[in-house]
């Protein structure tokens, strides 16, 4: 039963790959501007002939559909191509930075959920409370402040008034610590090297923190609505009518149907986290794969950008799996058909 | 007693709903008489009064109230004319999003089968590519533009509400009253716009009124990465992100314009709520309680 | 081992590694540059961040004074046998970081490596461009080689300073892939480790020669450890500046100056960059196809208020293309604000009341596009900006479906090689303008395949921009000034016109 729906789940994402991939070509394709070029800059004498010569080895003098089939069969051999710019494997490029991407991202999720769902029942239960007026305010506050800016106010604060935090960056030099898995804080508990799990934090906790906020906001205040429309369902006043305690009600039986909503849009917000970090990335300094994406459509770098927009597409496919999975547990009334 | 009555009852009895509401139209009135109030000229300054702090702080002007910014334009007249840019490009993006992704999301979870597979994989291909990289690839193709910011912002916006619309119709159709609907024989287009619809709106406005908050701040990000709407066009995101290199020096510049965001967005927002309370039949039904 | 003993061992160390930072004592230099390096090998390249960071562990056959003067480094002298022949003899005793000697056999590797087809993992090296003529290299013995030019190619000099030397036997060892990312170079500096995205480590290489004689002192590095670290944001370098974990910041706008001055632990450093910036006007068509209607657009536009106001001064004027700094830079009288004489000559041309016009620029000029638009409104043009990403940009500016446009091109070499020719010769890659002049194309082709006499070739550029001073096919504006932002810690550096941050004699104070 699950197994044939996992299948059948994993055969309906085949289209959105080929459907993200031939977006993502076509785009570049249009874009005016041609990487090579882009890439010669100033100061000297170049020939066309030159740039020819360039652009015929990395095979962009070809027409659009034997390019996309290129691309395609190189997918099949696990094989994304080499960067214009950087003139290395795709693959090694993406394989860098998408640990620290996702070492952040998860961190980011982390903060979210932890502060938005209990702050969310809260204000659901004690609804017109001074309580729930002070979450609605911060969460207000919490969608309404560009993400870059709260990155710098927190880095001006942290880190040059107070100075208790590093301003940017993953992580300092001389801690001894040895990339392995990618995951620095994985990489330091591994190594039972303290110091550099404290580092690392310290690195981590402001662009972690700049990056939920948003997320943080919209999960708490979809928690609230949704735990408003559970507890005013017949069961709820039903459980409560029979005498059973009000903390029951609300965690046994309100909470699941109310998160139900929450997790839906919490699995989709990851993938916006993800696809949307780029920003939170490029104030910090963090290494990862959104950085990357916008150096390379600003350079034109086409199989760089092909590259991260698939492994964002494949990361946003098992994140809604997952997300889907849960709700059919969470909601037995909904079945894996 | 008619809805219209009993909405109106409920919104009324909702202080805050109402302060939301009288925000976003100061805010409509404001964008409106921008050329008539605005004290400058908002895309020429006087280079020599570049950087001023605003009125009350020292070496400020009347003026400039709130300062001007690296050119010498006036941050007040910049603001005003922003104005206009955010609430019709919010507004804007969201309508378009909202009423596509209402519709489709009803079909989609109500007919089911292949037209809502067929919905579904194009809103997975969407989802699954991430907005940003896409904006950014389409600002890069078409160049930078208010028409273009639209289609950027368009282009998947109206998946969130779909999915939302359509996990809600998935849920209430299992509930009782449809089910009896149905028992009485009820027409499909009954049972979708009388009884499943009215469940459905309110959902959609507390995600639109989010939303609108989400696509004035996007465009303050893509202004951000360099391609937002053409400068000098005084768009608020323009402005904040324009405005960052001088937190130090001259915090003013884009401290106004983040404050209008949130002033407009919190009256947005408030609006919806008061907004979902007086029309959502089941809450505004049931007793206010705790 | 087990995890409660593991807990302790991450006790343990955490206690200790914080006392054992607090007492080391090791001089580590911090650079925060703007992006990331592409490779570390140089031959295969075209981005400045990057030869910034590998120039500090490879030298080359010569180098340049932060005067931009060129001297010898691997090569101790040279000379010119015949018009399309170059002998360099190289210096002895220099080893490469992994202590094997450096010979002629490696500066022919990377002559060839750089200039012939698909020498690089099967790719050709994108720096062909910058060796001009040049086909290959002979070794005649073991400290002296031989580099051939197809045609007699006077700027061989000014380019060579971006080409650092590579080591043949590590290279073929290790293959290109390897090496692109653990090189071995023969510079003050070797290679520790490079944190893809977040820095590049580099230690004191103890072996070493001693760098160019002719920028003492001479010796091995001064700090332990260099350190570049990446941050893309204006605000943060900034910001990672004021909190001190770094030394040097680059590109530092000049609205923020006052910012780094108001702390007294900082200094401004400002050096004039090689970067010309400019008006283009599309010459093929009106209105600036008439030579009136273009220098009336250079009187009436005060570059002297840009510089003072825009750039705070740190900018000098240009009356034409080149640099100041070139040594083949003719002083001539910049045209100067008359919007008087502009409103005349454009009457003149048949345009008494203006025309309609949209100056087209990247994002980072935009400032100085607006004061500009704003200027030729003065004088009665309708003049509005519009921004766009430069790969958009482009290909319309080469198609000459735009009409003005403020640009830059940075010309490392200060040869008018770098930046006239590619410019304003008919045809050239960067001629956006559509400009064609059949004796500025001349001048240019007996410059640097005609003439040998170093002193004609001087004239011929000089004439050379007198043409394109009284035909203005662009607005001459400015070279403006590279700001550093530096700790007051750091000692014996400064900053260099072409934007390399050489930190050989750099030291690090308290």
């Amino acid at each position: 039963m699950t197994l044939t729906y996992l299948i059948r789940r994993l055969l309906q994402a085949v289209p959105v790959f080929l459907g993200v991939t031939f977006i993502v070509f076509l785009l570049m394709y249009m874009t005016p501007g041609d990487p090579v070029d882009l890439m010669m800059g100033e100061g000297s004498v170049v020939s066309e002939e030159e740039i020819e010569q360039l652009r015929h080895e990395l095979g962009l003098d070809r027409p659009f559909y034997e390019q996309y089939g290129r691309f395609l069969a190189g997918i099949f051999r696990g094989d994304l191509g080499n960067s214009i710019t950087h003139r290395r494997p795709v693959a090694t490029l993406i394989w860098e930075r998408l640990p620290a991407t996702i070492e952040l991202t998860l961190l980011a999720g982390v903060i979210a959920l932890a502060v938005a769902i209990p702050a969310g029942v809260v204000s659901a239960v004690r609804r017109y409370s001074v309580l729930d007026a002070v979450g609605s305010i911060a969460s207000l506050i919490g969608v309404s402040m560009p993400g870059f800016w709260l990155g710098l106010i927190l880095i001006i604060f942290f880190s040059v008034t107070l100075k208790v935090l590093p301003v940017a960056g993953r992580i300092t030099y001389g801690t001894g610590l040895e990339p392995r898995t990618g995951f620095f804080v994985l990489d330091a508990i591994l190594q039972g090297n303290g110091r550099a799990l404290v580092d690392v934090l310290k690195h981590l906790i402001m662009p972690a923190f700049a990056m939920s906020v948003v997320m943080m906001a919209m999960t708490m205040r979809l928690t609230r609505s949704s735990m408003l429309e559970v507890i005013n369902q017949d069961y709820i006043k039903t459980a409560r009518a029979k005498g059973l305690a009000n903390r029951t009600v609300i965690l046994r039986h309100a909470l699941r149907n109310a998160l139900i909503p929450v997790v839906t849009t919490v699995a989709l917000n990851l993938g916006s986290l993800l696809g949307g970090n780029m920003i939170i990335e490029s104030v910090f300094a963090w290494p990862g794969l959104g950085r990357l994406v916008v150096e390379s459509v600003y350079a034109r770098d086409y199989p760089v950008v092909q590259g991260c927009v698939l492994v964002y597409a494949l990361i946003y496919v098992s994140l809604n799996l997952i997300a889907d999975l849960s709700y059919a547990y969470l909601n037995p009334k909904i079945r894996l058909e | 007693m008619s809805s219209y009555s009993r909405f109106w009852r409920v919104f009324r009895r909702n202080k805050l709903a109402i302060f939301g509401g009288l925000v976003v139209f100061v805010f409509c009135v404001l964008a409106v008489l921008a050329p008539w109030i605005a004290p400058h000229d908002p895309y020429m300054g006087d280079l020599l009064w570049r950087l001023r702090p605003p009125a009350w702080v020292d070496g400020g002007s009347w003026d400039y109230p709130l300062g001007t910014d690296n050119l010498g334009r006036d941050i007040l007249s910049r603001i005003l004319y922003g104005t206009r840019i955010s609430i019709s490009l919010g507004f804007l993006v969201i309508g378009i999003c909202t009423a596509i992704g209402v519709v489709l999301g009803l079909v989609s979870g109500y007919v089911g089968g292949a037209v809502d597979a067929v919905i579904q994989r194009v809103v997975d291909t969407l989802l699954a590519f991430p907005y940003l990289v896409f904006a950014l690839a389409l600002m890069a193709a078409f160049g930078p533009g208010f028409v273009n910011m639209v289609l950027a912002l368009t282009y998947k916006e109206w998946v969130t509400p779909c999915r939302i619309v359509r996990s809600e119709v998935l849920s209430a159709k299992e509930n009782t009253y449809v089910e009896a609907a149905r028992a009485i024989g009820a027409s499909p287009t009954r049972i979708l716009f009388a009884h499943i619809l009215p469940n459905v709106v309110p959902s959609a406005i507390v995600v639109a009124t989010l939303r609108v908050g989400w696509v004035v701040l996007m465009e303050a990000s893509l202004s951000f990465l360099g391609l937002g709407i053409q400068p000098p066009t005084p768009s608020w995101g323009a402005i904040i992100a324009d405005g960052r290199n001088y937190l130090f020096r001259a915090w003013w510049i884009s401290t106004f314009p983040g404050i209008a965001i949130l002033l407009l967005v919190l009256g947005i927002n408030l609006l919806g709520e008061g907004l979902r309370d007086a029309l959502d039949p089941r809450l505004a039904n049931a007793p206010l309680e705790q | 081992m087990h995890w409660r003993s593991k807990l302790l061992a991450l006790a343990v160390s955490l206690l200790f590694g914080t006392l054992l930072f607090c007492f080391a004592q090791e001089k580590t230099l911090v650079v925060a540059i703007e992006h990331d390096v592409m490779t570390l090998d140089p031959g295969n390249h075209r981005d400045r961040e990057t030869e910034t960071v590998i120039r500090n562990m490879f030298d080359g056959l010569v180098t340049r004074t932060p005067d931009m003067e060129i001297v010898p480094e691997l090569a101790v002298s040279w000379e010119r046998p015949s018009p399309n022949e170059w002998v360099f003899h190289l210096r002895d005793g220099v080893t490469w970081h992994d202590g094997t000697p450096f010979t002629a056999e490696d500066v022919k590797f990377t002559i060839d490596r750089t200039v012939k087809e698909g020498m690089i993992a099967g790719q050709t090296s994108p720096r062909k461009g910058l060796l001009g003529s040049v086909t290959g290299a002979e070794v005649i013995d073991r400290l002296t080689v031989k580099i051939i030019t197809s045609t007699p190619w006077p700027a061989l000099i000014s380019f060579l300073p971006f080409h650092e030397i590579v080591p043949k036997h590590y290279v073929e060892e290790v293959g290109d892939e390897y090496f692109a990312e653990h090189p071995v170079g023969t510079g003050p500096f070797k290679f520790v480790r490079w944190d893809k995205g977040v820095q590049v480590v580099m230690e004191r290489y103890e072996g070493y020669y001693g760098g160019s004689p002719d920028i003492p002192p001479v010796g091995p590095a001064k700090v332990d450890r260099v350190i570049f670290r990446i941050i893309p944001e204006t605000s943060t370098r900034i910001a990672a500046l004021r909190a001190g974990e770094v030394h040097i910041a680059t590109r530092i706008p000049v609205d923020l100056i006052p910012e780094i001055e108001a702390d007294p632990n900082l200094q401004v450093m400002a050096v004039r960059g090689t970067r010309s910036t400019f008006i283009e006007m599309n010459v093929t068509k009106p209105p600036f196809d008439s030579v009136l209607v273009r220098r009336a657009m250079n009187y009436a536009i005060d570059v002297d208020k840009i510089v003072d106001l825009v750039l705070a001064g740190l900018a000098t004027p240009i009356p034409s293309l080149l640099s100041p700094d070139s040594p083949f830079y003719k002083p001539l009288e910049p045209y100067g604000y008359d919007p008087e004489r502009a409103r005349a000559l454009l009457a003149e041309a048949g345009y008494p009341d203006g025309f309609e016009l949209t100056i087209d620029c990247e994002d980072y000029l935009k400032d100085v596009a607006v004061v500009v638009a704003q200027m030729l409104r003065q004088v009665g043009i309708d003049a509005k900006v519009q921004v766009w990403e430069w790969g958009v940009l482009k290909p319309k500016l080469l198609a000459h479906e735009r009409a003005m446009w403020i640009t830059d091109w940075g010309n490392g070499s200060l040869d008018p090689t770098g930046i006239m020719h590619p410019k304003l010769v008919t045809g050239e890659r960067g001629n956006y303008s559509g400009y064609s002049s059949c004796l500025y194309d001349g001048l240019f082709e007996f410059a640097n395949n005609v003439t040998l006499d170093p002193e004609s070739r001087k004239e011929a550029f000089h004439i050379a921009q007198e043409v394109i001073y009284y035909d203005a096919p662009m607005v001459f504006l400015y070279v403006a000034q590279e700001v550093y932002g530096v700790s007051r810690r750091v000692a014996n550096w400064r900053p260099s016109p072409d934007s390399r941050i050489n930190l050989h004699d750099a030291d690090l104070m308290g």
